[in-house]
This record gives C-alpha cells, sequence and structure tokens, in this order.
C-alpha cells in the first residue's frame, strides 16, 4: 500500500512535469510577425501591378490640393492667394486678418502644415515608386512610361516646394532610418537643377505623347510644368541665388534683385518657349462656362487636372469657400472665404467679358428655400470659377477638377517669354509676342494688343484677370517680383515687389515675403532644420 | 469537452502547427488522466480519505476535543473554522460557536479562524476543552490576498499589495470596478474620465503614469485571465468576491511585461457548499444636474448682438452699411425675420429693434438650452446569484442587470452580466474549477453635443411651430443659419433627430482551471482562457433638413484572446522554516478583426444604418486584421523565518510578438524582504504596537502596451481618383524599426504596516520611486522625410510618491461603531530624457484646445500655452499697433519682445493636469442595525483646461457664455478683463484663440463623493438578512476657485488623451444621484 501511494505520487509528478516540458518548448514562429492587412517593404512585390499601383501613388497627394486647412471656410487654396493681397474673406477671418497684418508664423493654425506635408508626402511616394519601379516585371515601354509619370509629378511637388518656401529638403530614396529623418535644407538652385530639371527633360520623351484625358502624366502635362519651370528659373530667387549660389540666402533673407526679366535667365526663356511652342495650337480656347463644368473635365483647353469626382471623399474642396457666406443660395456651407478683393475685381476693364455676371464672376443668386427670391451680393463679387450648379444646389458635392496647367496659361506665358526675349535682345516676330494674349482678350471681348506697345504690365495685368484665383498669383509675383497695383477698371501699376504695398494690407513687401514661413511641426521634429528668414517659430 | 478541444485546435492551427500539436497532446494526456481516474479504475487510489490522511491514521492517538469560539463580547462565532494543523482534519463551529474534534496527529496544534478575526494556533497539550476568543481584525491582517499565481497570508508580504472586500465594493451603487475603486486605495487614481457620460470608461493610473505614448492603464487579471480586455467597465462590481492591487515590483513583477502599470487582480464570486443560497441587490437611482454652464439668455445676447455692430465698423471687410450678412433667407431687418421675431408696441422691449417697416420688434423665443438638452436621469440595478453546492460539487450562478440613464437626451448606458461558476472535486487531489461570464452592454453613440449646448443661439427654437406666420421656416428645425450671422449650427433637438448610433460590447469570457495536488507540498495548475470580446457599432447622420448627404456607416471590431498557463506550486514548512516555490509558464495570443462599411447619400433617412447598399454613392469598404502573442517563463520563491523573516523572489522571462525581430525575450526580477518587527520578542508584549513590519523591495517590470505590427515597415494602399474612375495605389507607411524592445521600470519600494492597541488603528506607509527607461515613444518625425512618426525606446519618466493610509476603530461597542479610513496619495512625475535631441514634444497646438507638452525636466500632462494679460487699453493703443491689435483686442506677453505673438515661441508651460495630491476620507458607522457611511474625495495642485474659448471669443458666430457680459468696453477696462470687446461675426478676438493662461484652472477640489444609511433586518419576512439603503453620490462639490465647467474631473468626449486628462471642451456634467437600494439574503 505504501509503495503503491508513493508510487501514486511519483507517476503523477512526473505526468506534469513531462506536460510541463512539452509545454516548455515553444515553437520558432509563435513569435513572429506576420502582417495580414498591409504589405510591408519584405513583401514579394516584383509582378507587373504592383508596378502600376506604385505609379499611382505618386498621384495621391494631387487630391490635397483643394484640402482643408483646420480652419472653417479655410482651404489650402486659400493660403495661396490671400499672401498676394488679392484675396480676402467676406468674414473677418482670423488666418486672413494673420496675413494682412504680417502676424504670419510657421503655427498660423495649421495651413502650411498641411500643404508642407502634402507636398513633401508627395515627393516621399515618388521616391518609393522610383526605387520599386526597377524591380518589377515590367517591360521597358511601361517602365519607362511610369517612371517618367513618377518623375513629372516628383517635380512637380518640389517645383511647388520650392517656389513656396525656397531651399528644400533633399530627398530623392525613401528614408528607413527614423533616427537619420532630420536633415538640413538645400539650396533651391540644386533642387531645380539635380530633380526637377532633368526629370521633367528626361520624362518627356518617355511620356504617351498628347493630351491626358484622365490625369495621368502625359507628354503635354510634362511640358506644361517643364515650360513653367523654365519661365521661373529665368525668374526669381533662381537667378539671384546663381549670382551666388553657396550663399544662405534663404535663412539670409538678403534679396533685392528687382529687374524683370533677368538677363542671365535668357537661355532658360528659350529652354521655355521651346515646350511652349511644342503645346500651342493643339488646343483650343472654349467658354468661360467650360471653366466650372465637370463635364469638361479633363477636356477643351485643359491640360493637368487634379481629378475629382461626387463621388463621398474625392469632391474638390474649395467650391463652399467660394460661396457667398451664408447666403442660402445653397443647400451646404457657404464659407465666402475663397473671394477676390472687390478692389481686384473693380481692375478689369470696361468690357472685358471675364468680369460680366455669370462669366469668372457672381453677384447673385437665388434662394435655395424659394427659386422667386434672388438674393444679391453686388457689394462683393464671387468668383464663378468653382461654382458647379449640381453642387451648390443640392448636397452632392463638386466633381469639378482643379486645373493646375490650362491652354489659356501657356498663351500668356508664350506671350511672356517671347517678350522677355524681346527685351533681352533676342530677335522674336510681333505676331509671336502677341499672339498668346490676344487670343485671351478676343475671348475676353478686349481690343488687341500690338507688340511694340506690350509692356510687362500688360502682360502681368492680362494674367491677372484670366487666372484670378487659380493660385497662380503668388507664384508671378514672386518670380518676377513684380505687383499689380488694381485700380478702377484698370491695373493701374505694377510695382516692386519689396516695397510694395497691396491695399488690403497694413505693411509694405519685405524680402521675408517672398517666402513662406516653414511650419512649426517640421522645426519641432526636425532639429536641423533653419527658419526662412523672418519668421517664426526658429530652431 | 470535446468541442473546446477542436476550437483550441482550430485557432491554433492557423498560427502554428507544431504548437497546437503539442497543447492538444497536453490536454489530451490530462483528461485521458481524469477520465481514468475518475472512473476509478486506478487501482491505487482511494476516492475518499486522502492519501497524507491514510499514512497517518496510522499514529493518531483519537481523544474528542470540545470547545467554544467566541468573539470579544463573548457571543459565540458560528462557521469559525477549526483545522488541526498540517492536516486536512477540520470542522465548522456550530451556531453557538461550539465545535468538538479529534485530532490525528501526535503532538496537535488547532488553528481556529473566522474571517476578519485574528487566526489563532492552539496546541492542544492534553486538553480536551478548548475555549478561544477570538480578536477582531481589523485591518485584515489575516486576510488571504491575491497575488499572481497564488495567493498569500497579508501578513507574509513584502509587497505593496491593497485588497478590497466585496463590502467595500458593493456598499453604494456602482456601475463599475472604477467607481469601486476611487479613493479607496492610496496610489490608485481614478479619474472619471469623460464627466458623467454614461458607460464611459474611467482612467486609472497606479503610481503616476510611466510612458508618453503607451496606454498606462494597469493590468486586469479576471479569474485568473490575464488582461482581460475591458474589464474596468464590463464587470458588474456585483460579482466580485475581492480586488487586489498590485502595486510594487515584489508584486507585479511576475507579470513581467505586463506588469510596469500595476495590477488589479478580481475574483469573482463563487459557490460555497453549504445551504443554498440567493441574493438580490436592487437600486435605483435619480441623477440631477446641480451645476450650471451659464450661456447667455436671449435678451443678453440681444444687447450684445448691438453692441457688437456697434463696434465692428473699425474692423476689415464687413459690410458697414448695415447690420445683417445674411441673405434674403433670413432677412434684412427684424421685419424681415417673422419666424424669430414679433411685433411689439414702442417701447415693448428693453431695446428698440426697429424693422425696415418702422415698427418695434421683440425676439419670439427664450430658449435654456442647457435645460433642453439635460433632464433628470432615471436608473436601475438589478444582481441576483444563487450559489450552494456540495464539498464535491460547488456552483454559483449571477445574472444582473443594470440599466443607466444619463443627464443628457438620449444617453444611455445598458448591460447585462451572466456569470456561472463550478468547482468540481474530481477526486481527492485533483480539482476542477469553471467560469463562463457573458457581458452584454449597450451604449448610446453621441458626438459632442455637449458644445452645441453651449453654442446655439438662445432666440431659436428647437422647432417652429406649424404655423403660417413662420413661413417657410413652419415646422422645421431651427439652425444658427435662420438669424442672419454665425454658423449653420444645429440645435442639440435637431442634431438628435437626424443622428442615431449606438455601441453594442459582447464579451464572452470563461476558462477551466485543473489543480491537482501531486503531494500534500507539491500542487500543479493548468489553466486554459479565453476572452472573445465583438464591439460593434451603428452610425446614421441624417440630411438635416437636405442640407448634407446622409451618410451611415456600420463596424464590428473582434477581439478573440487565449490563454494557457500551466505551473508548479510548492509549499514546505521544515521547522521554523517555510519556503514556497512557483514554477509555470504561459502561452497566449490575441487576435483583433476589424470590419467597417460605409454608405452616403440615402434617398431618404429611413433606412438609418439598417441598409447601407440604399446608399447612392458607392460604399466604402475597410478592414483589418491584427495578431500578438506572448510567451513567458516565471518563477517566484518565498522564505520566511519564524513569520519574522521574509523574503520574496521573483522573476519573469517575457518573449512578445510585438517587439522587433532583434529584441523578442526579455527578463524581469525582482525581490521583496519583510521584516515583522512585531513579532519579535523584544516587541512581542507591547501594548500599543501590535502589528509592525517593514517591507522593501526592488524590481523591474515591463512594458508592451503598444499595437501590434508596428515594427514593421510597411508600404500602404489607397485609391487615387482618375477620370477613368478609381484606381489602387501604393505608398510609403510607417518608418519601422527591427530593434524595438521592451519599455522597462525599475521600481523600489520601501514601506511600514503598523498596528497599534490592537490594531485599533493602523498605518501604512509606502514611498516608491521608479524610472522607466527605453520608453516607448511614438516618435514625431519630421513630416518633410517620413511619414510622421516611428516607435522607438527613447525617453526616462521617474515617478516616485509617497502613499499614506490611516485606519482607526474610533469606537467599538455593543450597539455601535464608528471607523475612518483616511488616504493619501502624492505622486511626481518628471520626464527625464526625450527624444534623440530632447526636443519638446507638443500636442494639440492649434488653436480651440488645451496644447500641452512633453519636456525634459518637467511632469507628464503638462498645459502649454501664452500668457494672457488681458485686453488691450485705450491707453495701449500705440503698444497694441505693434501687434497689429487695437485697444479691445486681446493682449499676450510677448516674452521675446519681437513685436510677434506666437505660440511655440512665446508660450511657456502653464500648469499640470495631474494632481500633487489626491485622497478619500471615509467615516463608517453602525448603531444597532444601522449602518452609515460618507466618503469625502479631495484633490490638490492640479489644474484643468477649461476650453470654452469657441463660445467666448467667436461671439456672433455661435452662442455664447455668459462671460462674455464682462466683456472689454472703452468703460469697462482693466487687468482684470480677460475677454475681448464684442464685435460682429469672428471680430470679436479676431480667432486670437490660443492655448493660454486664460483658460488653465485651479481644479483642486472636495467632493462628498457618497453619503449612505442602511438599515439591515436579520429573520424577517422569510428573508435571512435584508437590507434597505439610501445613499447619495456626488452631494457636495467645493472647488478651490470657482470653475466655468460642470466639474473639476475628467475631459469632454473628443479630448479624452490617454495621458493628458483634464481638458474641458465641454464636458458632459456629472450627475448627483440619489439612490435607493435593497441587499437581500435568502
Amino acid at each position: 500500500m505504501n509503495y503503491k501511494i508513493k508510487n501514486n505520487i511519483a507517476l503523477r509528478f512526473t505526468m506534469f512535469l513531462v506536460i510541463f516540458l512539452i509545454g516548455m518548448s515553444g515553437c520558432e514562429n509563435f513569435l513572429e510577425e506576420v502582417p495580414t492587412g498591409n504589405l510591408t517593404t519584405s513583401a514579394n512585390l516584383t509582378s507587373k501591378e504592383y508596378g502600376v499601383s506604385f505609379a499611382n501613388g505618386a498621384y495621391r497627394r494631387l487630391r490635397d490640393w483643394t484640402g482643408g486647412a483646420r480652419d472653417w471656410g479655410n482651404q489650402l487654396p486659400n493660403t495661396l492667394e490671400f499672401p498676394t493681397g488679392g484675396s480676402y474673406t467676406i468674414e473677418p477671418h482670423s488666418q486672413f486678418d494673420k496675413y494682412s497684418t504680417n502676424q504670419v508664423t510657421g503655427d498660423l493654425l495649421d495651413n502650411f502644415n498641411n500643404q508642407w506635408a502634402n507636398w513633401y508626402s508627395g515627393v516621399q511616394d515618388c521616391n518609393l515608386a522610383i526605387k520599386m519601379l526597377p524591380t518589377i516585371e515590367l517591360t521597358v515601354a511601361d517602365f519607362n512610361r511610369y517612371d517618367a509619370e513618377v518623375r513629372t509629378l516628383r517635380a512637380f511637388y518640389y517645383f511647388c516646394i520650392v517656389r513656396y518656401w525656397g531651399d528644400a529638403i533633399m530627398i530623392t530614396e525613401p528614408v528607413t532610418n527614423a533616427l537619420a529623418s532630420e536633415m538640413e535644407r538645400t539650396s533651391l538652385k540644386t533642387i531645380y537643377d539635380e530633380i526637377i530639371i532633368p526629370d521633367l527633360e528626361s520624362a518627356i520623351n518617355r511620356l504617351p505623347a498628347g493630351k491626358s484625358t484622365n490625369g495621368h502624366v502625359t507628354e503635354d502635362v510634362a511640358r506644361a510644368i517643364l515650360a513653367d519651370v523654365y519661365l521661373t528659373v529665368a525668374g526669381y530667387p533662381y537667378q539671384e541665388v546663381a549670382t551666388n549660389p553657396t550663399k544662405n540666402w534663404c535663412g539670409e533673407g538678403s534679396w533685392q534683385m528687382q529687374t524683370y526679366p533677368v538677363a542671365s535667365g535668357k537661355d532658360f526663356l528659350k529652354k521655355a518657349l521651346t515646350q511652349l511652342n511644342a503645346l500651342y495650337g493643339k488646343y483650343s480656347l472654349g467658354t468661360y462656362d467650360d471653366l466650372h463644368n465637370p463635364a469638361m473635365n479633363n477636356k477643351g483647353e485643359a491640360i493637368f487636372q487634379v481629378q475629382y469626382s461626387t463621388e463621398s471623399g474625392y469632391n474638390n474642396g474649395i467650391m463652399q469657400p467660394s460661396l457667398p457666406l451664408l447666403t442660402k443660395i445653397s443647400k451646404s456651407d457657404e464659407n465666402g472665404s475663397f473671394t477676390p478683393w472687390v478692389g481686384y475685381y473693380n481692375s478689369y476693364p470696361v468690357g472685358d467679358k471675364r468680369a460680366k455676371e455669370r462669366q469668372f464672376f457672381f453677384t447673385w443668386d437665388t434662394n435655395i428655400d424659394n427659386v422667386n427670391d434672388t438674393v444679391w451680393f453686388k457689394d462683393w463679387p464671387h468668383i464663378y470659377k468653382q461654382y458647379v450648379a449640381d453642387a451648390v444646389k443640392t448636397v452632392n458635392g463638386s466633381g469639378l477638377n482643379w486645373t493646375h496647367y490650362r491652354y489659356g496659361e501657356i498663351l500668356l506665358s508664350l506671350t511672356e517669354v517671347n517678350w522677355a526675349l524681346k527685351q533681352l535682345g533676342e530677335s522674336v516676330s510681333d505676331n509671336d509676342i502677341v499672339k498668346g494674349i490676344n487670343a485671351i482678350r478676343a475671348r475676353a471681348e478686349l481690343a488687341p494688343f500690338t507688340a511694340g506697345s506690350l509692356t510687362l504690365k500688360d502682360i502681368l495685368s492680362e494674367r491677372a484677370w484670366e487666372l484670378v484665383l487659380e493660385n497662380k498669383m503668388l507664384w508671378d509675383q514672386r518670380r518676377t517680383r513684380k505687383c499689380v497695383v488694381y485700380g478702377n477698371n484698370e491695373i493701374s501699376a505694377i510695382q516692386d515687389f519689396i516695397g510694395h504695398q497691396p491695399q488690403l494690407f497694413n505693411f509694405a513687401f519685405a524680402p521675408m515675403n517672398l517666402l513662406s514661413p516653414i511650419p512649426g511641426n517640421e522645426i519641432a521634429r526636425n532639429g536641423v532644420i533653419e527658419q526662412n528668414f523672418g519668421y517664426l517659430p526658429r530652431n | 469537452m470535446k468541442n473546446r478541444l477542436i476550437m483550441i485546435f482550430r485557432q491554433k492551427k492557423s498560427v502554428c502547427f507544431p504548437l497546437s500539436g503539442r497543447r492538444l497532446l497536453i490536454l489530451l494526456i490530462m483528461f485521458s488522466f481524469v477520465r481514468v481516474s475518475a472512473a476509478g479504475t486506478f487501482p491505487i487510489l482511494n476516492n475518499d480519505v486522502s492519501s497524507d490522511a491514510i499514512e497517518s491514521t496510522k499514529t493518531m492517538d483519537q481523544q474528542l476535543i470540545t470547545g467554544k469560539i467566541t468573539d470579544a463580547k463573548g457571543l459565540g462565532i458560528p462557521g469559525a473554522a477549526i483545522i488541526e494543523k498540517g492536516t486536512s482534519n477540520g470542522i465548522v463551529s456550530d451556531v453557538d460557536g461550539n465545535f468538538s474534534i479529534s485530532p490525528q496527529g501526535t503532538s496537535p496544534v488547532l488553528v481556529i479562524s473566522f474571517v476578519g478575526m485574528i487566526t489563532q494556533e492552539i496546541p492542544v497539550s492534553g486538553q480536551t476543552q478548548i475555549n478561544v476568543t477570538l480578536a477582531p481584525d481589523f485591518i485584515g491582517i489575516e486576510e488571504v490576498v491575491a497575488v499572481g499565481y497564488g495567493t498569500m497570508k497579508k501578513s507574509d508580504l513584502t509587497g505593496s499589495v491593497y485588497s478590497l472586500t466585496p463590502e467595500k465594493i458593493v456598499d453604494r451603487p456602482v456601475v463599475n470596478v472604477g467607481q469601486a475603486l476611487q479613493n479607496k486605495v492610496s496610489g490608485v487614481q481614478v479619474i472619471k474620465q469623460a464627466g458623467g457620460e454614461p458607460g464611459s470608461r474611467p482612467q486609472i493610473r497606479i503610481r503616476g503614469t510611466n510612458s508618453i505614448n503607451t496606454n498606462a492603464e494597469p493590468l486586469f487579471v479576471v479569474d485568473g485571465i490575464v488582461g482581460v480586455n475591458n474589464a474596468l467597465y464590463n464587470i458588474n462590481p456585483n460579482d466580485i468576491l475581492s480586488i487586489d492591487v498590485l502595486k510594487d515590483a515584489s508584486a507585479t513583477a511576475i507579470y513581467g511585461t505586463r506588469g510596469a502599470n500595476g495590477v488589479i487582480i478580481i475574483q469573482t464570486k463563487r459557490g460555497v457548499a453549504g445551504d443554498t443560497k440567493v441574493n438580490y441587490s436592487g437600486s435605483v437611482t435619480l441623477s440631477t444636474m446641480l451645476r450650471h454652464n451659464y450661456t447667455v439668455n436671449t435678451d443678453q445676447f440681444m444687447y450684445l448682438y448691438e453692441q457688437a455692430f456697434t463696434n465692428t465698423p473699425k474692423y476689415g471687410t464687413l459690410n458697414l452699411s448695415k447690420d445683417f450678412r445674411g441673405g434674403r433667407g433670413t432677412g434684412d431687418s427684424w421685419s424681415d425675420m417673422p419666424h424669430l421675431f414679433e411685433q411689439v408696441p414702442q417701447g415693448g422691449y428693453f431695446m428698440d429693434l426697429i424693422g425696415n417697416d418702422g415698427k418695434y420688434y421683440k425676439p419670439r423665443f427664450y430658449s435654456d438650452w442647457e435645460d433642453i438638452a439635460f433632464n433628470n436621469a432615471l436608473s436601475h440595478d438589478h444582481h441576483i446569484d444563487v450559489s450552494g453546492g456540495t464539498d464535491k460539487a460547488k456552483l454559483s450562478l449571477a445574472v444582473g442587470y443594470t440599466d443607466q440613464d444619463g443627464l443628457l437626451m438620449e444617453s444611455y448606458y445598458k448591460r447585462w452580466n451572466i456569470k456561472s461558476t463550478a468547482d468540481i472535486k474530481i477526486n481527492d487531489w485533483l480539482d476542477l474549477s469553471t467560469d463562463i461570464n457573458y457581458v452584454r452592454s449597450d451604449r448610446s453613440r453621441g458626438d459632442d453635443q455637449t458644445r452645441t449646448i453651449s453654442e446655439t443661439w438662445p432666440l431659436l427654437p428647437t422647432k417652429y411651430p406649424d404655423d403660417d406666420i413662420y413661413g417657410i421656416y413652419a415646422g422645421t428645425w431651427s439652425t444658427g443659419r435662420d438669424f442672419n450671422v454665425g454658423e449653420n449650427w444645429r440645435n442639440i433637438a435637431y442634431t438628435m433627430d437626424q443622428r442615431d448610433g449606438y455601441y453594442l460590447d459582447n464579451q464572452f469570457t470563461g476558462g477551466a482551471t485543473l489543480n491537482a495536488q501531486i503531494t500534500s507540498d507539491l500542487s500543479f495548475k493548468t489553466n486554459f482562457s479565453v476572452d472573445a470580446r465583438s464591439l460593434d457599432s451603428r452610425w446614421f447622420n441624417g440630411t438635416f433638413q437636405g442640407t448634407r448627404k446622409s451618410d451611415a456607416n456600420g463596424y464590428n471590431q473582434r477581439w478573440f484572446y487565449w490563454q494557457s498557463e500551466n505551473y508548479f506550486n510548492y509549499n514546505k514548512t521544515i521547522g521554523d522554516h517555510n519556503f514556497t516555490g512557483l514554477l509555470g509558464l504561459s502561452w497566449s495570443e490575441n487576435v483583433y478583426d476589424y470590419v467597417e462599411a460605409r454608405a452616403y447619400n440615402f434617398p431618404s433617412d429611413f433606412y438609418q444604418y439598417n441598409n447601407l447598399r440604399a446608399g447612392a454613392d458607392t460604399p466604402q469598404a475597410y478592414s483589418s486584421n491584427a495578431r500578438s502573442a506572448l510567451n513567458s517563463y516565471f518563477a517566484r520563491f518565498t522564505y520566511s523565518y519564524l513569520g519574522k523573516y521574509l523574503l520574496t523572489a521573483t522573476g519573469r522571462y517575457d518573449g512578445s510578438s510585438k517587439f522587433g525581430a532583434n529584441n523578442k525575450y526579455a527578463f524581469f526580477p525582482s525581490i521583496g524582504a519583510g521584516w515583522r518587527i512585531s513579532q519579535e520578542n523584544f516587541m512581542a508584549d507591547s501594548k500599543v504596537v501590535s502589528n509592525l513590519k517593514l517591507r522593501a523591495s526592488a524590481g523591474q517590470t515591463g512594458n508592451q502596451e503598444i499595437g501590434s505590427f508596428v515594427t514593421q515597415q510597411y508600404i500602404n494602399n489607397t485609391t487615387v481618383m482618375f477620370g477613368n474612375g478609381l484606381a489602387s495605389a501604393l505608398y510609403p507607411g510607417s518608418t519601422g524599426n527591427d530593434d524595438l524592445k521592451w519599455e522597462t521600470t525599475t521600481q523600489i519600494d520601501v514601506g511600514i504596516d503598523l498596528g497599534m492597541f490592537e490594531n485599533r488603528i493602523s498605518v501604512v506607509l509606502d514611498y516608491y520611486y521608479k524610472v522607466t527607461d527605453d520608453m516607448l515613444f511614438n516618435l514625431p518625425l519630421p513630416a518633410s522625410t517620413t511619414s510622421g512618426s516611428a516607435w522607438v525606446n527613447y525617453g526616462q519618466v521617474e515617478n516616485k510618491g509617497i502613499e499614506f493610509e490611516l485606519a482607526t476603530r474610533n469606537f467599538e461597542k455593543k450597539d455601535w461603531s464608528w471607523d475612518t479610513r483616511l488616504t493619501l496619495t502624492a505622486n511626481r512625475n518628471k520626464v527625464l530624457k526625450l527624444g534623440p535631441t530632447g526636443a519638446d514634444v507638443y500636442v494639440d497646438t492649434g488653436a480651440g484646445n488645451a496644447t500641452s507638452v512633453y519636456r525634459i525636466g518637467e511632469p507628464i500632462g503638462t498645459f502649454f500655452g501664452l500668457n494672457r494679460m488681458g485686453v488691450w487699453s485705450t491707453t495701449e493703443a500705440a503698444e497694441a499697433a505693434r501687434y497689429g491689435r487695437l485697444p479691445g483686442d486681446l493682449k499676450f506677453e510677448d516674452v521675446n519682445q519681437d513685436g510677434k505673438i506666437e505660440l511655440l515661441t512665446d508660450g511657456d508651460v502653464i500648469g499640470n493636469a495631474y494632481p500633487k495630491i489626491f485622497g478619500g476620507l471615509n467615516n463608517s458607522f453602525t448603531y444597532k442595525n444601522f449602518d452609515a457611511n460618507i466618503l469625502i474625495q479631495f484633490v490638490g495642485g492640479v489644474d484643468k483646461a477649461i476650453v470654452h474659448e469657441s463660445a467666448e471669443d467667436r461671439q456672433f458666430v455661435s452662442g455664447m457664455v455668459n462671460r462674455v457680459l464682462d466683456a472689454w468696453r472703452p468703460d469697462h477696462q482693466g487687468p482684470e478683463v480677460m475677454v475681448a470687446q464684442v464685435r460682429a461675426g469672428n471680430a470679436g478676438a479676431r480667432y486670437d484663440s490660443y492655448s493660454d493662461t486664460h483658460e488653465i484652472y485651479k481644479a483642486g477640489y472636495i467632493r462628498g463623493q457618497t453619503a449612505s444609511i442602511g438599515y439591515t433586518f436579520n429573520d424577517k419576512w422569510g428573508m435571512d438578512r435584508l437590507r434597505v439603503y439610501a445613499s447619495f453620490e456626488n452631494f457636495f462639490l467645493l472647488t478651490e476657485i470657482e470653475l466655468e465647467g460642470y466639474d473639476p474631473e475628467g475631459s469632454s468626449q473628443d479630448k479624452i488623451r490617454s495621458n493628458i486628462p483634464n481638458i474641458d471642451k465641454y464636458q458632459y456634467p456629472n450627475p448627483t444621484n440619489y439612490s435607493l437600494g435593497v441587499n437581500i439574503s435568502f
């Protein structure tokens, strides 16, 4: 009995020990992580469909162009118009107030942060695609096409970055080490010389020829961007940086050149001309209604557009801000924040079709609750370019594309480039100078210019009238360092940027206003980045 | 049983087949063994007498001993346990306290114990009559407390463990464990995180916040299930038998990588052998609101409106020629807005509102939105449990139902709990315990409507009467657009009408534990448990009278956790030496699944969320999946000499899938020592000191509370719109980190337990110091180069503090008694290292937030902002102009005097969200059958951010708080004026809203948390016991300074930040509750 009892205990113990020991020996992969919902960089991504998807990824951030700025009624396009002094909000808005009183800092709500993150993340998307595409089983033609699309878009994002902030963080491949992610800025000239220009130049011949019918980058798209790039680097700040490339221009803010055109930019102007000529005649100008007709998305004079639709989540976000504040003409919000200053509107020449009711502007609409009731806002004409009737009168959202480049701008740039080349001593035919601008004026029902009398003021005025609220004026001010002065039925003058005081502002532009402040978030996270001259916060 | 095996097998299979095979094998061996032995075919087993007992019967000298157990008053104690030490021979005293027992040993020692009394050991030494008087154990020194994977007598502990018994938990209606714990335990801070919102989750911190980015909540171990999902609010407090709070490393290190935030061990009630018991508890609670957030009324509003438009022409682009900016929809004049204004004779209103028609008007409606939104709420709670059984099978079943109604319209929380336990003696050495729990809770899903209440115009009705005079407004809901300024702000009744949603939480937890007594010293436990939870939500947001696309979504989150824990327990006494040992291993896995569908643009509000296909836009769908796993080995060794010198050593070797490929496993050791000085000879006779113990411990614990897969470098996917439709796209996701590892907290603790005058005064005092290294830090990265952040091990945080508990029994007389308990906690937190560059990390820098900063040298929970100096006065016009400001605009301190106001440059630390000291004072009284209890809560040295700026500086965008009446005027200026001049639209403060000192309030308070009075009937009306009681919760509140918000405690729903409490952007009010309840035992 005794023996049996002890045996019993020994047996029990042995049994549980065996169980325990079996449990001890684990299995190797129990603690391994195998994510199921997302691909990782260690996934096998060599098949063709991944190539298409990587190329598409480069387009991801375009949609954010009309995204929000984290403040009621303020969308990102506002932040590119307010600084020019040509735009305001009907509601006295704190953000606009800060522009008009020179109180802008890198922490102005999240405006700058959003642009910064959107454009740089666009660059990062492109970098990943550029890194991955060569590893994917693609035909040479497909590879070339995708790679060229992606490089064109990376050039576009960088082009926005350098125009907005000057020197940029130069990244051409994905950053994988979190602890090596803080970087200094690189000269804007280097970004143009080593990324923007070579990528666009190499892309043009590898892209599908012709127009873009669905938003994909084609040869025409790349040419339009490249033409703009050349025109920009022929001016400022590139040409001033080129006078002393090693100087810390953005940190010191010692900008002073103001002459336009810039003699040293002549070669770039010629290159711009080549691209513009390649586009000339391939498109035609339609009606002003086409500009706010979603059915004309990717058609007519459209060259490069951000693609929107009425699908939830893919709407153009700038329509509600462009409606007059709380007037009940629309089912949805009316923010009154994306609005030309009334002085801007008043500068249109007598008879200019663009200034007529429901061409570029509108001053009345019907009450959403009562079509027989007309709501007037005559004292504050609002932009009509974003007015999509279906979207205003229902809650479906605007599916109108945002236009980055259209033929109208190409025509005006063609005139500017030809005019500038002539100013710089090149021989240019009169017709080449005026053919672009006069086409624009003809559509506006204005008298044509003659080449001999055409001035820079005429060219910049026409751009201001034609491209109103298309997010072009800020770039024009910065690359030419000239500002228009709005008068009564005229642009009364052009002035040098430095020293110009927009009528809406209580201060005159200083060199610091040639660049925008780097966001506070970036300053806080990137210990080695230097803020632009004159702005807060600083590292 | 078979099904369960199959389930286990399936669950494992997908992950790791070899392991599942092994696990299956273990279970098969075990169950076959059990079957064999249970069937009695195991020939050597004797079913009735334990084998140890058989051995000892050989030499037993049977002699019957009789006696009586009494308390200090001489009353017999029924149900006291009389056990012969070292054997299973024992008996329970009868109804008068009498007992008789026949010892079996050669020199028997009787151990006499009773709940709430100090155990005595009496050597028989030939006596046949032994009468024992048991002394009350006021401080629970005899209590057996749960420690990880076992229990210990409180007197043997070396660690800092606090044990809470059921009487302390459910002496009043409490909905969740957090409420039950609040102010009961020093070192444990419980914050009603979302104010009084029904079903909201409290925040619990044990000894401060260790970490910036991870969840700093303690680990919940419920009936052996480690890390029960949502235990904090899914457990019915009525089901709880005991709560043990493990605070120091000596106590928590056994939980290794999950121990750093402290551990809360919950044991639920189980069946007890004996007569079947039935208990019912029920209560009814009326909640009311005693504090208000005053907004302007219609007349004040009209007065301010006129002021604003008189003041505004100084500014900007407003149309100066008229007040009204609205279109014809709202009218140009009072006379055009018959829906809001009615005609009165001249002088019929306190101010003249003259319409375009030259007639006089006054507003029609005077809505008090707070009154409309909040109503008294009636809640009730029922709990019934049935338990009983025999020595061989003890069973229990409990059913609970809680129906909590919130103060805010349409807010509610309902919970059903069902729980059953079984403890089955399979044979004399093998026990099986099982638990089955099911919880279902249903909670309203409202969004932050509390802000709406403060920001809706008082001159709007909820809905316009259906009458022709209201024109197109007749019968419609009102919005801010109906008046001519302001945003499209929809009133709360309108919003509630258009929105609907709920959260439905279903949770099943359960498991089986086999306990095998291998020898009298050695046992083996194996436990398999699961925690399966799903959270469903539905949400519908209507068209709001056709002003938006309707949308609806539904999602389901699903968690499945299983654990297998196996461990040996060894307990041996050799002479004066007692050893215990624990050796175990554990496997566990957590799988998470998520699926969501959204649809937009419904043809009618009819479908709500019940037919997503009815949405006209392309529906959107999302899903995701995650998994994490742990593999652990743990051991504990304790040694005690004569019960005087105590030593505990523990270690856990933990492996977690969550960490980088290079750092999966880590070891967490701890050691603790105790010296019971009162057991020493020189103290044993002390009349004053009845208990004195010194404790010291040191150890390390870990934290792995980050999401799964965070070390991975992802390529994310999305869709991109092209002219020809959507296309899929890939883009860079996270920046991974293969080296990510544990966050390690090293903690030392020294404590003293002191009992005086027969423990009528007892003091527990602890000092602790913790440093958390290699902090799991979600490092914010530059947006220029990365997608935004990465998990790294950076930074160091320190917590140190003092915990003090004083319990006194002030009176102890025949009919009445009075006990007092005071708990006090002071914790100091400091960030020691941060990020690679040590740069500050800011949270919520945008306007309308309470910005906070993580900064070296400052504690976690630090508020950051500008110094608001008031409003520019007329004499300061020139100085104001330097900032582009005018007299009447807000004035901030320009710290660096650069002529610009900039948050990060000119801002500084302005407050802290964690209190310097907090505690509770509890007094309980009994008089005959009456009992009464008062619990006072106090919190000091804390700040609260009350971010009501949107109702203060956007005066005519939406509604406003009545502080605006105190706004700057030329005839009302001075340093005390903090509100900018009223102006139309946003012109008021020009959105000069920053996180600033104006929104920081000193938020110390004293709260009458609970007062209750009860009366108990014994053996009446067929009931063993009937207690009726009334209780009042939140019955008074004294705040350090007058607060603009509802309550100093908690945050508003959208400002709940895991480590920054006390942010009130229109918080849900905390109700005052009046309850009536009964506790009945049959």
